[in-house]
C-alpha cells in the first residue's frame, strides 16, 4: 500500500506541473533552494544540478542557485520577465520521506520553511504581486536535516525522479504548444492559440494594420492585415485569424502590397488629412504606413465635405474628420475603461464615431475623462488639446499594460 | 553645353518652400549645374518655358488660370514630371480653400476685411479655380515627392538618381507634412 502510495503522488505531481507550466507561457525560471551539507535540505541544490545537466540551454528556461536567500535573485528575477518560477525546496509536510509534492505558494504559510533567512511563503507572495508571474512550489519531504550529514538514499532517489519529472514537463510544454508554419517561405513556430499577426510580429515580420492594438479585442475592420493562406481561397485577416500547424502565408505578395497601398490611399481620401497642419503629424500611423508602403499621394479626390471639430472636453479634442474608423477609442473605451462613451453611428460609407449619444463630447457624461481613447487613436482625430505637434506622442501600449493589470488582479 | 540634359523648376500656388529647400542641397548645386542646364525657373531669367525640357520640377498646386495654362504648358513640353511639396502633390494648405465658395472668400478678404473697399484686382491677379488641385489632378505625373517641404536629402537623393537613369523609390524616404 505504501508503495503503490507513493507511486501515486509521484504520477499526481507530474501531471499537475505539466498542467501548469503549459498554462503559464513560455518564459520559467527553476530556482533551487536549500542548504549544502545538510542533510536532506540539500535537495534542491542537487536537484538543479542535475537539470543544468539534463536541459538543453536556451529554452526559454533558467535554472538558478537560489541557496538558502532566494529573495537575493528578485532584482535578476524581475529582469528576466518570467512567465512562471518554480521553487524546489526540502519541505516538511508530514508525508512519507521522499515524497515529492507540488505546492500552491498559498499553503506554504502553513508548513515549516527549512530555515532560511526569510520565510518562502513572503518571497512567493512578492513574485507573484511585483513580477506577475506565476509561482509553484515543488516540495520534498526531508527524512533528515541535520548539519554535516549526508543525504538520505530515500532523498537521493526522489531527486532523480523530480528532475526526470521537471524535464518531462518542460520538453511536453515545447512539443504541445508549438506549431509550425510557414510565413513568407521561413518556417516558424507559434503557440497554439496564436493569431497569424501575433506569430508574424514575434518572427519580425511585419503586417501593416490600424484597427488592431494589444489589450484591446481584435475585430479586423481595416483590412490592411489581409493575407493570403494557402488552399484558402480570398484572404483572411492576420489579426484574428488563429495559426494551424502547417500553414503557409504569405503577407507581403505584390499583389497585396498594391492592396495595401489602394486601402491607405481610400483611408486617406475619406477623410481629411492635411498633414502639415495634423497634431499628430510626425506621430501618426496612417502616416507611418503611407511612409513604409511607398504612398506618396493620392489617386482619389477627397470623399467627404470637411465636418466641425467637436473642442467642447475640457483636456481633449475631437476631429471627425482625421478618423479612420479602426474603432480603437471605442474599444478601448468600453473594454479597458468601462465607461463605454464611445460609438460607430450612422452605416456604411456615412459611418461616423461618437461620443455619448451623438451631441458633443462634453455632453457624454459618462466620460471620465481617462484619455485612454486618445492614446489608442492611430491618428489625430482624437487628441489633447494642451499638447503641441512637436510634444505629442501617443502611449498605445498603455492599454496592454493595463489590461494586462486588470487581468492578474482579477 | 547641348548634350547636357534641360531642368526646369516652376512655382505655382505655393509658400516658396520647396524652392528654399531645393537651395538647401548646398554643395550638390554645384555638381547639378555641372551635369544640366536650368533652362526656366524663379531662380533664373527666362520668362518663357521652352520648348523641351527634360525635367521639370514644380511646387505648389494649381489653384488659378495662371496655373492651369502654365503646367498644361509644362506638361506638353516636359519628358518627366516631378511634382514637388505637399501642395503639388496634394493640395496641401492652398486646398483647404475648398470647402469655401470662391465667391464668398473674395467677398470677406475684398468686401469685409478690406480698408479700401471694391478694389478687386481684376487684370492684375489671375481669377482663381473653383477648386484647387494637385497637379496630378489636371496633369500626368512621373512623380511624386511629398514633403512640407521636402527636405533637402529627399531631393538631393530624387536628382541623383534620375541623373543616374534609376527611378527614385521614396518608401521610407518620403514624408507628408
Amino acid at each position: 500500500l505504501r508503495f503503490i502510495l507513493e507511486k501515486m503522488k509521484i504520477m499526481c505531481w507530474q501531471r499537475h506541473l505539466k498542467n501548469a507550466l503549459q498554462k503559464a507561457g513560455e518564459r520559467l525560471i527553476v530556482l533551487g533552494i536549500g542548504r549544502e551539507e545538510y542533510g536532506d535540505d540539500a535537495v534542491g541544490i542537487e536537484a538543479i544540478r542535475s537539470l543544468w545537466q539534463v536541459l538543453p540551454p536556451d529554452d526559454g528556461v533558467s535554472v538558478l542557485y537560489a541557496g538558502t536567500s532566494p529573495e537575493n535573485l528578485t532584482g535578476l528575477i524581475r529582469t528576466y520577465r518570467p512567465d512562471a518560477v518554480l521553487m524546489i525546496d526540502a519541505v516538511e509536510i508530514n508525508a512519507i520521506p521522499g515524497t515529492i509534492r507540488l505546492i500552491d505558494w498559498k499553503d506554504t504559510v502553513n508548513f515549516s520553511a527549512m530555515g532560511h533567512s526569510l520565510p518562502l511563503s513572503m518571497f512567493a507572495q512578492y513574485l507573484s504581486e511585483e513580477v506577475r508571474c506565476k509561482v509553484l512550489l515543488l516540495g520534498v519531504q526531508v527524512e533528515q536535516a541535520v548539519m554535516f550529514a549526508p543525504m538520505s538514499d530515500t532523498v537521493q532517489k526522489s531527486i532523480q525522479h523530480l528532475v526526470e519529472g521537471v524535464r518531462r514537463a518542460i520538453e511536453a510544454r515545447n512539443e504541445e504548444e508549438m506549431l509550425q508554419l510557414t510565413i513568407d517561405h521561413q518556417v516558424v513556430s507559434a503557440r497554439e492559440g496564436e493569431t497569424i499577426l501575433e506569430a508574424a510580429r514575434r518572427h519580425q515580420k511585419f503586417i501593416p494594420g490600424l484597427c488592431h492594438l494589444d489589450g484591446l479585442s481584435p475585430v479586423g475592420s481595416c483590412r490592411l492585415c489581409l493575407v493570403e493562406v494557402e488552399g484558402q481561397p480570398g484572404q483572411v485577416t492576420a489579426c484574428t485569424t488563429k495559426v494551424q500547424d502547417e500553414m503557409v502565408v504569405t503577407t507581403c505578395s505584390d499583389r497585396l502590397r498594391s492592396q495595401q497601398r489602394m486601402l491607405l490611399q481610400m483611408l486617406f481620401a475619406s477623410g481629411y488629412h492635411v498633414c502639415a497642419v495634423c497634431e499628430s503629424n510626425g506621430a501618426c500611423e496612417l502616416q507611418a504606413l503611407a511612409y513604409r508602403l511607398g504612398v506618396t499621394h493620392l489617386q482619389f479626390e477627397q470623399r467627404r465635405a470637411v465636418q466641425p471639430l467637436d473642442l467642447s472636453h475640457d483636456r481633449y479634442g475631437f476631429d471627425p474628420n482625421r478618423c479612420v474608423l479602426c474603432t480603437r477609442c471605442v474599444r478601448a473605451c468600453s473594454e479597458v475603461e468601462g465607461a463605454g462613451i464611445w460609438t460607430v453611428m450612422e452605416r456604411g460609407s456615412e459611418s461616423i464615431v461618437a461620443p455619448g449619444s451623438g451631441d458633443n463630447w462634453a455632453a457624454a457624461v459618462d466620460c471620465t475623462q481617462c484619455g485612454k481613447c486618445v492614446a489608442a487613436c492611430p491618428t489625430g482625430a482624437l487628441f489633447d488639446k494642451r499638447v503641441s505637434t512637436a510634444e505629442m506622442k501617443k502611449d498605445c501600449a498603455i492599454l496592454e499594460r493595463l489590461k494586462q493589470h486588470q487581468e492578474a488582479t482579477l | 553645353m547641348t548634350d547636357k540634359l534641360t531642368f526646369a523648376t516652376a512655382w505655382l500656388d505655393g509658400c516658396s518652400g520647396c524652392h528654399m529647400s531645393l537651395l538647401d542641397v548646398d554643395e550638390f548645386l554645384v555638381d547639378l549645374v555641372d551635369l544640366v542646364d536650368i533652362v526656366y525657373s524663379p531662380l533664373v531669367d527666362t520668362k518663357v518655358f521652352p520648348e523641351h525640357v527634360d525635367v521639370t520640377l514644380v511646387e505648389g498646386a494649381v489653384s488659378n488660370v495662371h496655373d492651369l495654362k502654365l503646367i498644361r504648358q509644362i506638361r506638353a513640353h516636359t519628358t518627366f514630371l516631378i511634382a514637388l511639396g505637399d501642395c503639388a502633390v496634394t493640395g496641401n494648405i492652398p486646398a483647404m480653400r475648398n470647402r469655401f465658395d470662391v465667391q464668398a472668400i473674395l467677398d470677406d478678404v475684398y468686401q469685409k476685411k478690406a480698408i479700401t473697399k471694391d478694389v478687386r484686382p481684376v487684370k492684375e491677379v489671375p481669377s482663381l479655380l473653383a477648386a484647387v488641385r494637385p497637379i496630378h489632378g489636371i496633369v500626368r505625373v512621373d512623380l511624386t515627392v511629398p514633403g512640407c517641404p521636402p527636405s533637402a536629402t529627399v531631393i538631393r537623393y530624387v536628382l541623383t538618381e534620375l541623373l543616374a537613369g534609376r527611378m527614385p523609390d521614396l518608401t521610407h524616404r518620403a514624408h507628408f507634412g
